[in-house]
């Protein structure tokens, strides 16, 4: 097996657990966990040659992917956006939301921020904070559409072949 | 360098120069689109009006496979980059120099 298709198989058994704890409504802590895992190992997949190394270990590589994928004729085709200027407007308007998700992974180890995954001490109220009570606003709106259309390009972006 | 390079490197760059023209269509904060020619891979380097700064020092494409279905034969490998990055941010094993580069 290819680096490549070791990332993308890794990135859509962390999207299927996403899944699986949503419906299990599992703490929004570990949902969150595993949309950023899956999402930062699907852009890593892209960053891997064919036959090539795996990338250097970073967290910043969701937005930029999705920003290229804007131009890429074959996802747009298998995205189902006929029109350019349709997908450009789509993935441009889910890129804030994006950035949020890829800055939920923790940085070389600081306990300085909200995150998924480990605890932090608040900088403002100098408390330790669990993930556990933190309300993570990107995904805690179920109604909000944006999250539910990010997933929906994950997903279908995940379907396709590298 | 043989006839047979010299003609994949011709195919890719025809290839190469459709691409960069759908892309300037598809984004119009493209600025400038650099060719790093090869035999066997398009390399394109596109500088782009609002791209992210890098925390790397090392020009980091995504790779995508062929797409006959879109006209595109070979492995596109495309890394968007700010201006201030042209000629200084290192690039990947293989791709050659700056000096290299052919603006498209």
């Amino acid at each position: 097996m290819t680096w490549k298709n070791a990332f993308l198989r890794q990135a859509r058994s962390d999207f299927r657990t996403f899944r699986d704890l949503q419906k299990g409504n599992a703490p929004l802590c570990h949902q969150a966990h595993y949309v950023q895992m899956a999402t930062e190992k699907l852009a890593k997949a892209y960053l891997c040659p064919p036959d090539g190394e795996p990338p250097r270990p970073t967290h910043d590589a969701l937005v930029k992917f999705l920003r290229v994928c804007i131009e890429r004729p074959e996802i747009r085709r298998r995205l189902g956006f006929g029109d350019v200027t349709i997908c450009r407007a789509h993935i441009r308007g889910l890129l804030p939301l994006a950035g949020q998700i890829q800055e939920l992974a923790p940085e070389g180890g600081a306990l300085d921020k909200p995150n998924p995954e480990y605890p932090w001490r608040d900088a403002g109220s100098w408390q330790v904070c669990s993930p556990l009570d933190y309300a993570f606003p990107q995904f805690a709106n179920a109604k909000d559409p944006q999250i539910g259309r990010l997933l929906n390009l994950v997903r279908r972006l995940l379907e396709t072949d590298l | 360098m043989t006839a047979k390079t010299l003609e994949s490197m011709q195919a890719v760059r025809k290839e190469a120069e459709t691409l960069a023209n759908a892309n300037r269509d598809a984004d119009p904060e493209i600025q400038d689109i650099y060719l790093f020619p090869d035999d066997a891979e398009i390399r394109l380097v596109e500088v782009v009006r609002d791209a992210l700064p890098t925390d790397s020092d090392t020009v980091e494409p995504f790779y995508f496979a062929p797409s006959p279905a879109d006209g595109l034969h070979f492995t596109s490998a495309i890394a968007l980059v700010r201006r201030e990055d042209v000629h200084v941010l290192r690039l990947p094993p293989g791709w050659g120099t700056w000096g290299d580069a052919q603006k498209l």
